[in-house]
């Protein structure tokens, strides 16, 4: 990593000692940090023992990613679960409530040398059969039941001349926490970003009950919803977004919002045969590895085991990863190889997926029209786009109502311009694929916010023609 | 004649005694025969009642009434087992769930003197990066005891996909608040199922007395034209070297 820390969203963790033949698992930074420190020290531990413990796991982690201690190294994971090189992770473990609000307060908070860029490397053991240098967890429990802060604690293990960072950013997940809680009463952009992300993830979660209007105004339904996502998502429910519910927003909303556009992706690619044509190995190029890359991208959503790829057509070391781990995974013979056999397992393991009730619920809109509409324009592609103006701008009102008329005038020409603008996008009127694709998003995520699933208050009030 | 809920709890204890928490976890498939329930006619069927018809699971007593109990149990062989949440939702699941709506207390009739506190614990089912929460996934918790496995909570999720919050016996916190105490918390099993899924079981999940534990499980759809629920993804906790 070059430049200043920030928090990768996901983190790979080996299994085993980085040799070992083991699997590799990808899950969230926080998930991760909740699972070591539910691994390495109790949770009975009094709060500042805690927090320093995970002040240094944290750091532990993130130096490993910073430095790119084993990526460097030819190895394809960020760390290992081995006490022996870094921390203990054991995959799919219980994570303790107390432990889990902690990190989700402290996940992008981390220690380092003053004077230096790079999260520490803060090492630390148990201190009673193992000794080092470096924080000792039972000692810290000591040293918070004399009344130590976090900080003293940390201080006393890695020297004074140390430093805590708080509020790193966290790649992929943007905006960052505004810095004040918003809470019943708050209003603005921030709050509306809220309402509208909320409304997105209780499509999925329908026990969140719906905002309705949407609009930057914090009120009782607001308030409502924020409570019950805190519920479910085990952060304390008080109804006030601070800094651990902003992110477990973004988090959930990520997830919900990434499945989503892998499935609208996908209704391109269906055209394409799924019928097993041949051999698909390292150095092919072309449609066919698109197709297995789409299939391996959407598996990997549900499978921690399966690493991301990117579905660019050419078969590289990193799809070849990603079919040795579904090759692992599923008991076939791990070759790399996409022969007859690993096509059929893939493409059965893909077609339950589609086949499950979550899949085509997705409201889609429709792919950019292959050239700019501007002044002048006119036919089914400005209706669509007048369509998708139409839902925005009842919820972002600063947006103008644009009648659909099919015929790209003065009126569009300006919500265009003013969308343009709330979007941070080049401000010129025309719909090139950069404003189709942000106009087009929007419209999916209030659309599919929108969706009332049974026993849910009302959404938003569409207008006739939606 | 029984219910679907209730044969389906059948079906989990035998199977539950099956499996031994000692053995090495794998990746590979362990094939449960639920077939072999010859040990299924010890306790565990005295504990369970026999209900006429498809009364709500959630009114019948916790305590032995059947004359049944020592006839061999009939299971319905495995491929032609399904679930029918649809209709059993009706029985034991309202529309918002109470705490202890879909939870069937069984009583622990023999209880570790040592376990003197209390620990809480909440399941959390889901699928796709919790993308998906999973509902009327059924979660089975139990403990190993003299090597057998002892029903303490049978629940559903909700439509969030958690289980209610289980009290289970647990040791005094104090013993993990000083170093010296090598196994200063108790172990149990949970075990997940739900249709499309591999079946997931969770050994040796430690909890802590006066803390809620929360058990994350990740659904891994089964692929198609594979038979259901045969294999089980096993994930067994471990102790911290403290």
């Amino acid at each position: 990593m070059i430049g200043y820390p920030y928090i990768p969203r996901t983190i790979t963790v080996h299994l085993g000692a980085p040799d070992s033949y083991a699997q590799n698992v990808t899950v969230s930074f926080p998930d991760y940090i909740k699972n070591v420190a539910s691994s390495e020290i109790y949770p009975t531990w009094p709060e500042n023992a805690l927090r320093a413990n995970i002040y240094a796991q944290v750091s532990v982690a993130l130096n490993r990613v910073y430095t790119e201690w084993y990526r460097s190294r030819g190895y394809d994971f960020d760390i290992t679960s081995s006490t022996q090189y870094d921390q203990y992770f054991v995959k799919g473990r219980d994570i303790f409530e107390n432990i889990s609000k902690l990190v989700d307060e402290l996940f992008n908070d981390y220690i380092r040398r003053q004077g230096y860029i790079e999260p520490l490397f803060a090492q630390f053991c148990n201190g009673t059969t193992v000794t080092c240098d470096g924080l000792s967890q039972w000692g810290s429990v000591t040293l918070a039941k004399q009344g130590k802060t976090p900080y003293e604690i940390l201080t006393r293990y890695y020297g004074n001349d140390i430093d805590l960072v708080f509020n790193a950013p966290i790649q992929d997940i943007t905006p960052s926490y505004p810095g004040s809680p918003l809470r019943n009463g708050s209003r603005g952009t921030d709050v509306r970003l809220l309402q509208v992300r909320l409304n997105r993830i209780s499509k999925n979660y329908p026990a969140i009950p719906k905002i309705s209007p949407v609009d930057g105004i914090f009120g009782d339904q607001t308030e409502s919803a924020v409570r019950k996502f805190q519920q479910i998502f085990n952060l304390t429910s008080d109804g006030i977004v601070g800094k651990r519910t902003w992110y477990r927003i973004a988090y959930i909303y990520a997830s919900v919002t990434r499945l989503a556009q892998l499935y609208s992706e996908g209704t391109e690619l269906v055209g394409n045969s799924l019928q097993y044509t041949g051999l698909l190995r390292e150095g092919d190029q072309g449609n066919r590895v698109r197709v297995l890359q789409y299939m391996l991208a959407l598996l990997s959503q549900y499978n921690q085991e399966i690493p991301w790829v990117s579905v660019d057509g050419i078969f590289g070391p990193r799809t070849r990863s990603a079919v040795l781990s579904f090759q692992q995974t599923f008991g076939l013979s791990p070759d790399g190889v996409v022969g007859p056999l690993t096509w059929d397992r893939l493409y059965r393991t893909y077609a339950s997926i589609i086949n499950s009730p979550y899949y085509g619920e997705e409201a889609v809109a429709a792919p950019y029209p292959g050239s700019p509409l501007s002044i002048g324009s006119s036919g089914s592609s400005v209706s669509l786009l007048q369509q998708y103006l139409g839902l925005i701008s009842s919820v972002y009102t600063t947006i103008p109502q644009v009648p659909v008329t099919g015929y790209f005038g003065e009126i569009t020409k300006n919500a265009v311009r003013i969308f343009q603008s709330e979007a941070g996008l080049t401000v010129d009127g025309i719909v090139g694929p950069a404003t189709w694709n942000a106009i087009a998003n929007t419209y999916e995520n209030l659309l599919n916010g929108a969706v009332r699933n049974p026993g849910q208050f009302p959404g938003y009030t569409l207008r006739e023609g939606m | 004649m029984e219910t679907d809920f209730e044969a389906l709890k059948k079906r989990y204890l035998s199977e539950m005694m099956q499996y031994k928490p000692q053995e090495t976890p794998s990746e590979s498939s362990q094939d449960i025969n639920p077939q072999t329930s010859s040990e299924t006619e010890r306790g565990m069927c005295s504990e369970m009642s026999q209900e006429q018809g498809k009364e709500s699971p959630l009114a019948l007593p916790p305590t032995e009434t059947t004359p049944e109990k020592s006839a061999p149990l009939d299971l319905p062989p495995s491929s032609e087992w399904t679930p029918s949440p649809a209709e059993n939702e009706k029985s034991f699941r309202t529309e918002t769930p109470l705490p202890d709506s879909s939870v069937e207390e069984t009583p622990i009739t023999e209880q570790d003197p040592e376990d003197t506190d209390t620990a809480f614990l909440v399941v959390q089912v889901f699928s796709a990066n919790e993308a998906i929460p999973i509902s009327d996934a059924y979660v089975t918790v139990t403990r190993e005891r003299n090597g057998e496995e002892v029903l303490i909570h049978f629940a559903l999720t909700d439509e969030s996909g958690k289980t209610p919050v289980m009290e289970l016996p647990a040791l005094p916190a104090e013993l993990s608040e000083e170093s010296g105490n090598p196994h200063p918390y108790v172990s149990y099993n949970i075990r997940t199922d739900h249709q499309g899924y591999y079946s997931v079981k969770n050994v040796n999940v430690p909890v802590f007395g006066g803390i809620t534990s929360i058990q994350p499980v990740e659904m891994v759809p089964v692929p198609e034209k594979e038979d259901d629920n045969r294999e089980m993804l096993v994930m067994e906790s471990q102790a911290p070297n403290l």
